[in-house]
């Protein structure tokens, strides 16, 4: 088989790590991917009860509940009784309502279809979402996952722009791993199952509230338009009455007349009974006279007319006296109707001013009323407004919640990961410390622990080793710029030094005998060496595990070292699983010579620094991300063994 | 005898075991696994005895065939105890010369076994 080229060699130590490997997985049944899972927590050491547990009937709800929770958690409208789906979810008001239904609902069924079939076997959906829009979809949350965390985010840095790469690490690690989906499955459960799944929904109640306030304030600005109606009314008559109003001056009329009423009533009668008494003696004169007339009938013509002109002026007299009578009777008539009006009017003031008085507090009554309502309405709008408010909140969290699924799921298998890995880290620096037999050894070791790693509690109270991310930078940074550790090396033994010439002076025998047998030991190029690639590969893990970036020069120096290539050699005997894969290409002819002679062919063409990068990331660097499920599960199991 | 957290942590061990193995070999759903697996939580939280042990064994092997080894073993187990037991019974009545009891009793543990 010919070797292959320069330029083949990166791609296919990339299928090595990540491609081939992705394929094998995806020929597993979902039976023998659980199966994988679970021998990954059996040799992690997990509680054998806490195993069971977890493979006890996932919490994810089932696709009934999915729908009642996600119908439940958007929107509060509904429909009225009159629509033939009376009682459904009403979004055609409330458009960010129904957008939050369709991206619940969306990534609800993708988490529910990824459960049920696995990455690999995501379908379309009739509404024309795609599988691949899924898979582009679920690779970007958890890539951003993986960027998240430091130790993570340096393996896919160092792939650079190879996005099929990155892609196909991010699939095989997350969206694959039975591990994540168990997550997911919790998390889905969590959301859809607790017993605060349904949110709480004030707003039908403020709703009501409102509406009843709302329709006690109508009928209240009804009574109060009314009374308004019927107070204008009364007052416009008792506008009428008061000074300047259209009745007053008739008023004020009568009431001055009023005054010469009685005067002039007692003349009219007067007059009228001196008239009645004339009346009655023109009347006996001209009986009178009739008499003579018809006494004279014979009489004397000059007589007798003398006596009818006598009978005429009594006639006339009589006629005069009674015309008198009507004029004065009718006055008399005049006056006593306009004592009438006037009484009329005065009455009616008075009771029109109370009348006005009445509705003027009824009306003020009713307006007081209506302004508390008023204030009610505001208050139950208010209410109803923040009720309105905090659903849309809640329904927001909800729809992020649900669309997180994917994200909290990566995060927490991250997170397990890691602290796995801390608290490994504390008995690993342990057992290497009480296995190194040379005290100067023992002495580096204990200062790499020191200056790069601090131990603190983790929630159940253990302790776990977590790294030092600026002393690492410092001594990182320092490294690549000397080009190798010796000199931490010698820092590091020296400490013993320092601490005997505190304690007994530079000219004391036993610090220059100290001077001497440290002088031997950093002239002994094998110890040196030996001392270097340890140190240079706990620095390059501590780096990798800080976030730090693996530079293509820092790569050269890595593998064009002796140092380097002795700490490369000891990360590949701690990390079985690369070397194993290196073993494989070597087999297929990809290089001659050993595993780090390989990684030398890599440094040497430009083009494959990303997968150099990548393969050096995954050597020294935490055991993060390496190709699989359980892997990294397994990974600090596999750094104790080796220790 | 009564169980103790040990035991009962390499029992539910043997139980991840034949699960693991019958996943492996598809001979079991993962949604049987599911439900294996809260079966055994939900009986061991109860059991505090061997004979009781037996019992939960019994129940398990009669539901998923695969646990039939463990029913096996827990019975061969109790066999042992049982032949032991009858041996030394045996013994202690021959060291008394009471021959036709020890022959009785060992064709008890022959019966029985």
């Amino acid at each position: 088989m010919p070797e292959p080229t320069l330029v083949e060699q990166p791609k296919i130590a990339a299928e090595a790590m990540f491609g081939k490997e992705s394929s094998a997985r995806r020929r597993l049944t979902p039976e023998q991917r659980a199966a994988a899972r679970l021998r990954a927590e059996v040799a992690s050491d997990i509680a054998p009860q806490q195993i069971l547990e977890g493979i006890a009937p996932h919490p994810a709800p089932n696709e009934g509940q999915i729908n009642y929770v996600n119908n439940e958690n958007t929107g509060t409208a509904r429909k009225g009784s009159e629509a033939p789906d009376a009682g459904e979810k009403d979004y055609s008001a409330d458009a960010s309502a129904e957008t939050r239904r369709k991206n619940v609902d969306r990534a609800s069924k993708i988490a529910r279809e990824i459960l049920d079939k696995g990455y690999d076997n995501l379908t379309d959906d009739p509404d024309g979402f795609t599988a691949d829009q899924k898979k582009e979809l679920l690779v970007e949350q958890l890539k951003k996952v993986a960027m998240a965390w430091p130790q993570s985010r340096a393996v896919i840095e160092s792939y650079g722009a190879d996005e099929a790469a990155i892609r196909a690490k991010i699939e095989e690690v997350f969206l694959r791993n039975p591990h994540v989906l168990k997550q997911l499955s919790e998390r889905f459960g969590q959301l859809y199952n607790g017993e605060n799944a349904i949110l709480k929904n004030g707003v039908e109640e403020a709703q009501v509230e409102y509406d009843s306030t709302a329709h006690k304030y109508k009928e209240k600005e009804a009574e109060v338009d009314a009374a308004d109606k019927q107070y204008k009314s009364v007052d416009k008559r008792y506008r009428d009455l008061q000074p300047g109003g259209v009745e007053f001056s008739n008023l004020t009329r009568l009431r001055t007349e009023s005054g010469g009423w009685p005067k002039r009533s007692q003349e009219i009668a007067l007059e009228l009974s001196r008239l009645d008494r004339e009346i009655n003696r023109q009347e006996g004169d001209a009986f009178e006279t009739k008499t003579e007339i018809d006494r004279d009938e014979h009489g004397r013509e000059t007589g007798r007319r003398n006596i009818k002109t006598r009978k005429s002026d009594v006639d006339a007299k009589i006629a005069r006296a009674e015309e008198r009578v009507a004029l004065l009777r009718g006055e008399q008539s005049e006056i006593s109707n306009k004592q009438v009006r006037l009484e009329a009017l005065e009455k009616e003031t008075a009771e029109v001013e109370t009348k006005r008085n009445e509705l003027a507090e009824k009306k003020a009554k009713l307006e007081a009323e209506l302004a508390n309502l008023d204030i009610d309405k505001s208050v139950a709008l208010q209410k109803l407004g923040v009720q309105k408010a905090a659903r849309a909140a809640d329904e927001e969290r909800f729809m992020h919640d649900v669309e997180g699924m994917f994200t909290e799921a990566g995060m927490r298998f991250m997170k397990e990961e890691v602290q796995r890995y801390e608290k490994a880290q504390k008995k690993i620096a342990e057992i290497e410390i009480t296995k190194a037999s040379d005290q100067d050894e023992k002495n580096i070791l204990e200062e790499t622990r020191r200056i790069w790693r601090s131990e603190v509690p983790d929630k159940k109270g253990r302790t776990k080793s977590v790294v030092n991310k600026n002393t690492v930078r410092l001594s990182y940074d320092r490294v690549m710029r000397e080009g190798s550790p010796a000199s931490l090396v010698k820092e590091f033994m020296s400490k013993g030094l320092n601490e005997i010439r505190t304690k007994y002076g530079v000219n004391s025998p036993e610090y220059k005998e100290e001077q001497a047998r440290l002088n031997d030991r950093f002239n002994d190029s094998e110890f040196m060496n030996k001392m270097n690639a340890l140190v240079g590969e706990r620095l390059f893990k501590n780096h990798v595990e800080s976030g730090g970036k693996i530079r293509k020069e820092d790569a050269s120096v890595l593998v064009e070292t002796d140092w380097g290539e002795a700490a490369l050699e000891a990360g590949l005997s701690q990390n079985k699983k690369v070397g194993d894969l290196i073993d494989k290409l070597k087999e297929q002819g990809a290089f001659q010579g050993s595993r780090t002679e390989f990684l030398k062919k890599l440094a040497k063409d430009p083009k494959s620094y990303g997968v150099l990068a990548g393969i050096i990331a995954l050597i020294l660097g935490a055991p993060f991300l390496i190709a699989g499920a359980g892997v990294a599960a397994g990974g600090y199991k596999i750094a104790l063994d080796a220790v | 005898m009564a169980l103790t957290g040990e035991d009962k942590d390499i029992i539910y061990k043997k139980i991840i075991d034949i699960i693991i193995n019958a996943l492996e070999v598809n001979d079991i759903e993962e949604h049987e696994a599911e439900r294996i697996a809260q079966f055994t939580l939900d009986g061991m939280s109860n059991i505090v005895s061997e004979s009781q042990l037996g019992d939960f064994y019994d129940d398990l092997s009669s539901r998923w065939e695969i646990f039939t080894p463990l029913l096996k073993e827990i019975e061969g187990s109790r066999r042992e105890k049982v032949e032991n037991e009858m041996s030394e019974g045996a013994l202690t009545l021959l060291e008394h010369g009471r021959i036709d009891d020890a022959l009785k009793l060992a064709k008890t543990a022959t019966n029985n076994t």
